[in-house]
């Protein structure tokens, strides 16, 4: 029942038109994934998240590089899906690692933080998302590629057809440029970034 | 050319073999430039220098001032401790600002590296942990300068190595502790300064053997290579997660206590032994004053194992 509710409702919001107008949302931590990717001793790449988190943006399709982000991620709820207990033979865990002054050092800095500073759009759907992350107390510029998925009224029940709209990013960084150098480049310097973002109007 | 940038961007090159090199080749320089007098007290500033010159190449170069992590505070702590403590050599300062700074530099260092905690209202455990390292940065002064006491005499002149043997056990007992349990980086450090006072106490070593006088320490030595041990010691202590890993730093920091018994077992051979003597007693005085270090590094080893992975 709820798997045909939501196929109709999915079938009904892509043939409803996006309304026009700037809005203001909050990033649905629900619908929303922040991924990043790193190299590990060339074998293979490795996955990791960050759960907890915090953001508002304000868009307006016809008017998409008027747009501003900002966000705010909790260092501390990186998550790299990394099974070993830390009780288990007594060795700390990558993602207890992680968290360590060797790399995101999250007892200094709890967050990191991404502010906009300019979006570039011919087309109006995809484009360049300037920004600044600040993340071990160090402020560098990041440049995500942004597509504009869709806008729309939620066409799920109990949603109150709030409006809401979607993006995809992409991009890289170096993490030694924010001073995380730690096993570089035995562990990857750059991080390829993938973050799926949903958000909500304020109401 | 291949060769060396190869072994500069090798780990064993950054934390091992470039601090005792420079370490080793500025004390040497030092001492021949600067004489007897100012070059003796001066000469550990090549520990100051192998251990920023590793800085560099652990770190990726020096770090932005203000410096927004403790990891980054190292150096400038560091760094302000070795120009202190040469402004004092230089200016013939050593006794009385060497006893007025060991209280002053490890407040001002413990403030500044926590100075954003004690800013947002210090707990207890943190105003306890700043107060213990605080006690145990004087006691790591003090046994610094009364180790050496009676350099000057031929029948302890071996204690002008004591110092230095100091910082070398201690500092392989931070880095092993902090490199299986703490941090990487700072067991990076932590071995890198033991490698630099390595070079430097080959030197002296070499210098006490063939002229029956090694090389001084001075307020160099002791806020430049005890300020960097003990800046390094702060950031693993505010690092640590567990209570046991904060007992094994604490057992490394016995081998500046246990200098009360290893200095006198160390100086106990009669002064007609001569140069046997010159040969024995520094390694007397390592073997004891190690033996805490390397009790908390056995334990860590064989009871922690590998916890940084």
């Amino acid at each position: 029942m709820l798997f045909r509710s939501v196929f109709l409702a999915a079938a009904v919001g892509t043939a409803a038109a996006a309304p026009a107008g700037a809005a203001n949302f909050n990033v649905d931590p629900m619908h929303t994934s922040l991924v990043f990717m790193v190299n590990h001793l060339g074998y293979s790449n490795i996955f990791g998240t960050f759960r907890e988190f915090e953001g508002e943006f304000n868009f307006d399709p016809a008017k998409p590089t008027e747009s501003k982000v900002t966000l705010t991620i909790k260092t501390e709820s990186l998550d790299t899906n990394e099974r070993r207990l830390q009780a288990q033979g007594g060795v700390r865990g990558r993602d207890e690692h992680l968290r360590s002054a060797d790399f995101f050092n999250t007892k200094e800095f709890p967050t990191m933080t991404f502010v906009s500073t300019k979006v570039e759009s011919a087309d109006g759907k995809s484009g360049k998302l300037h920004g600044n992350l600040t993340m071990l107390g160090q402020t560098k510029p990041v440049v995500l590629d942004v597509t504009f998925n869709k806008m729309a009224p939620h066409p799920l029940p109990g949603y109150n057809k709030i409006l809401t709209v979607g993006f995809s990013l992409r991009g890289t960084i170096k993490r030694s440029d924010w001073g995380m150098k730690t096993f570089v480049p035995a562990l990857g310097d750059e991080i390829t970034l993938y973050l799926e973002v949903e958000g909500a109007e304020k109401k | 050319m291949a060769f060396l940038s190869d072994l500069l961007a090798e780990p064993v090159g950054q934390v091992a073999i470039v601090p005792f090199a420079v370490a080793f080749a500025l004390a040497l320089i030092v001492r021949v430039a600067g004489g007897a007098g100012l070059g003796t007290r001066m000469a550990a500033i090549g520990i100051g220098a192998g251990f920023f010159a590793a800085y560099y190449l652990i770190r990726g170069g020096i770090p932005s001032f203000p410096p927004p992590a403790t990891s980054q505070k190292v150096f400038y702590v560091a760094a302000a401790g070795l120009g202190l403590g040469m402004m004092l050599d230089l200016a013939g300062l050593t006794r009385a600002g060497g006893h007025l700074f060991a209280f002053l530099l490890p407040a001002g260092a413990l403030y500044w590296m926590r100075q954003n905690q004690i800013a947002a209202g210090p707990g207890g455990t943190l105003i306890a942990t700043l107060v213990v390292l605080f006690l145990v940065s004087v006691v790591v002064y003090w046994r610094q300068a009364a180790s050496a006491r009676g350099a000057d005499e031929p029948k302890a002149s071996s204690a002008a190595l004591f110092p230095a043997i100091q910082i070398l056990v201690a500092g392989i007992g931070l880095g092993g502790i902090a490199l299986l349990a703490i941090s990487l980086g700072y067991g990076n450090l932590a071995f890198a300064l033991a490698a630099a006072t390595g070079g430097y106490l080959l030197m002296s070593y070499l210098a006490h053997l063939v002229t029956g006088r090694g090389f001084g320490f001075g307020a160099t030595g002791a806020f430049g290579a005890g300020g960097a041990l003990l800046a390094l010691a702060y950031a693993a202590v505010f690092e640590a997660d567990t209570t046991i890993e904060l007992v094994l730093l604490g057992v490394v920091a016995l081998a500046f206590v246990v200098d009360f018994l290893a200095r006198p077992l160390a100086l106990a051979a009669p002064p007609s032994a001569g140069a046997a003597a010159r040969l024995v007693q520094p390694i007397v005085y390592g073997l004891v004053v190690g033996i805490p270090p390397a009790a908390a590094l056995a334990y860590a080893w064989f009871a922690l194992g590998w916890r940084t992975g």
